[in-house]
């Protein structure tokens, strides 16, 4: 036993307790405290994950803690963070009840932790649940019509493919003997592989692909994102996504890595479907959340052609690329989250002559926009600029091609956002406030997606060091 | 009894669950047919336990935190599904349906 392994997970659970129990002695105007105790908690864990040494906490692998795990867990805290700072803006005319939400937030960013750190399938389905479920709450949280729709649409398709992931799992450790993902890997590669075990891997992507939102499994998305609070829907679409990408990495690389040649025609299907529906799908949406769920659905296109790739420089690529994809997109709903603040709508007509409302949240939507479209010099292009060229370098070059097509058309639908803020008469000339907070974290995205996108060797070589953590079967 | 019965015993449950899923448009019934897919999934992790790996705890162990983990599942799943009524004065999937698809 070596509980100084979970020592962020430690931290996150207290700080969430506490948040639960102070909240009952502050006063209204004093719940503003509440985030800034989920923020100093989310610090601290990620200062422990700074000083955290590598091992198995239990002696088995149900917690494990290596490169792969601590790369993921500095990007999730990372998000919990930035997630934090919108809410607390973004919250405080909306509801009056503070406290439980950074509970069960913080809970759910325990969840992600514990996720990425999962190798063996009792823990990883717990962790996942720990996520699911708690989303769920944080999608109906305010209580409005669409949040709550959203909710049980998300909770209903959510239950019904954790349930299909569960039967995998059950035939799964049925045919191997074993929950350990690496023991899986080493059954395979010792014994024949039967039927059954191939239906429970079958059932297992059809769980891992509601989680990863790929098509056709995307039904959720763009009802849970339009009817969430703008953070929260931030939050699904980069840890929720991040935390899934590394659990379905660990297992299909890690455990059913050697029978590569049976899933990888599955997935290179699934990834050109998701690709195509999401990128064209956003094309006709009006609501600028329910657009960027669905091109959200096309990026997750994207990150497969890493996974089908499958050499550790792949991964690296699809390590690098979430890094880019999480940063961009917090940092478009924090934007959406402080005008809806003032428009009361999610509409991008109600986008129109932005410019002249705030031109300083307008540059941010255009860097950002940038960025997930793949202009250079923005980060966003590094990423989509080394996933397709190890693509091509491992003889996938039809994917990046394909790739390479649909980022060009989703150029045009995330401009036409662009288009109407930056042009267009304006109806109300009112300023959009933006508090102080926001503004310089705002800037700091901004500054890192051209950090990233200047000097992308410094990330993709910390990515491609964290990637060796998992042993990938080579090609 | 040997291991088959239980599995397909398993395997007819599981598919009860899914076509409950599918045509059931009542949203505590779809919860209810989703429950039958885990405790068939948890039937399955009991069987193989029991009958292949004897001298192991690992699928009973699993199964109970599947179990701890649908009461929680349908605890928030009926809070949500209350608030739903609230609003919408009906618990039918498709009248739920403010946003298009």
């Amino acid at each position: 036993m070596n509980y100084t392994l979970l020592t962020p997970e430690i931290i996150i659970c207290c700080t969430a307790m506490f948040i639960l129990v102070i909240d009952l002695f502050l006063s209204q105007g004093a719940k503003k405290l509440l985030g800034w105790i989920a923020i100093i908690g989310l610090i601290c864990a990620m200062v422990a994950v700074y000083n955290s040494p590598h091992g198995l906490a239990f002696g088995n692998r149900s917690f494990v803690v290596d490169s792969f795990a601590i790369y993921f867990k500095y990007l999730l805290l990372g998000i919990g963070i930035l997630v934090v700072f919108s809410s607390m803006d973004y919250l405080k005319d909306r509801t009056s009840h503070h406290g439980e939400y950074y509970f069960i937030l913080l809970l759910v960013i325990m969840g992600t932790l514990f996720m990425v750190s999962a190798g063996e399938l009792i823990s990883l389905f717990v962790s996942l649940e720990l996520l699911s479920i708690g989303s769920y709450v944080l999608v109906a949280y305010l209580r409005t019509k669409q949040g709550i729709e959203g909710g049980i649409k998300y909770l209903l398709f959510g239950a019904c493919c954790s349930a299909i992931l569960l039967y995998g799992l059950g035939i799964i450790y049925g045919m191997t003997g074993t929950t350990e993902i690496k023991g899986i890997g080493e059954f395979l590669s010792h014994n024949d592989k039967g039927c059954a075990l191939l239906l429970g891997l079958a059932f297992t992507l059809v769980g891992f692909g509601f989680k990863i939102v790929c098509i056709p499994f995307h039904f959720w998305v763009p009802e849970a994102y339009e009817g969430a609070p703008t953070p929260i829907t931030g939050f699904l679409a980069s840890a929720s996504k991040v935390a899934s990408f590394a659990v379905f990495i660990r297992i299909f690389i890690e455990g059913f890595g050697g029978i590569r040649q049976e899933w990888i025609m599955a997935l290179i299907v699934l990834c050109i479907l998701t690709m195509a529906i999401g990128n064209l799908s956003a094309i006709p949406q009006a609501n600028i959340k329910r657009l960027l769920a669905y091109s959200s659905i096309g990026h997750a296109g994207y990150l497969l052609i890493g996974i089908i790739i499958g050499t550790t420089s792949g991964l690296s690529a699809v390590m690098f690329y979430l890094l880019v994809y999480a940063l961009t997109t917090l940092g478009i709903f924090t934007v959406i989250a402080i005008i809806s603040n003032k428009i009361n709508t999610d509409e991008i007509d109600g986008y129109t002559g932005m410019y002249k409302r705030s031109p300083f949240l307008c540059l941010c939507m255009l860097i950002c926009l940038a960025s997930l479209a793949g202009l250079p010099p923005l980060a966003g292009f590094m990423g989509k600029f080394y996933l397709f060229a190890y693509a091509i370098h491992s003889g996938y070059i039809y994917l990046a091609a394909i790739g390479f097509i649909f980022s060009t058309i989703s150029v045009y639908y995330y401009f036409r956002i662009l288009k109407s803020m930056y042009f267009g008469d304006v109806k109300d000339e009112s300023i959009i406030p933006t508090p102080f907070l926001l503004r310089l974290i705002l800037i700091l995205i901004m500054l890192g997606l051209f950090l990233i996108g200047i000097l992308p060797q410094t990330f993709i070589s910390f990515a491609l060091e964290s990637a060796k953590g998992i042993g990938c079967v080579n090609l | 009894m040997c291991l088959t019965n239980y599995l397909i015993l398993s395997a007819i449950f599981f598919c009860l669950g899914i076509y409950g899923v599918l045509v059931r448009r009542n949203a505590v019934m779809i919860l209810l047919s989703i429950e039958l897919m885990l405790n068939a999934a948890n039937i399955n992790f009991v069987a193989f336990a029991k009958y292949m790996y004897p001298h192991m705890l690992t699928g009973h162990i699993f199964t109970m935190f599947v179990i701890a983990i649908e009461a929680a599942e349908v605890a928030v799943a009926l809070a949500i599904i209350l608030s739903a009524y609230r609003h919408m004065k009906s618990i039918n999937v498709e009248d739920i349906n403010l946003m298009k698809w």
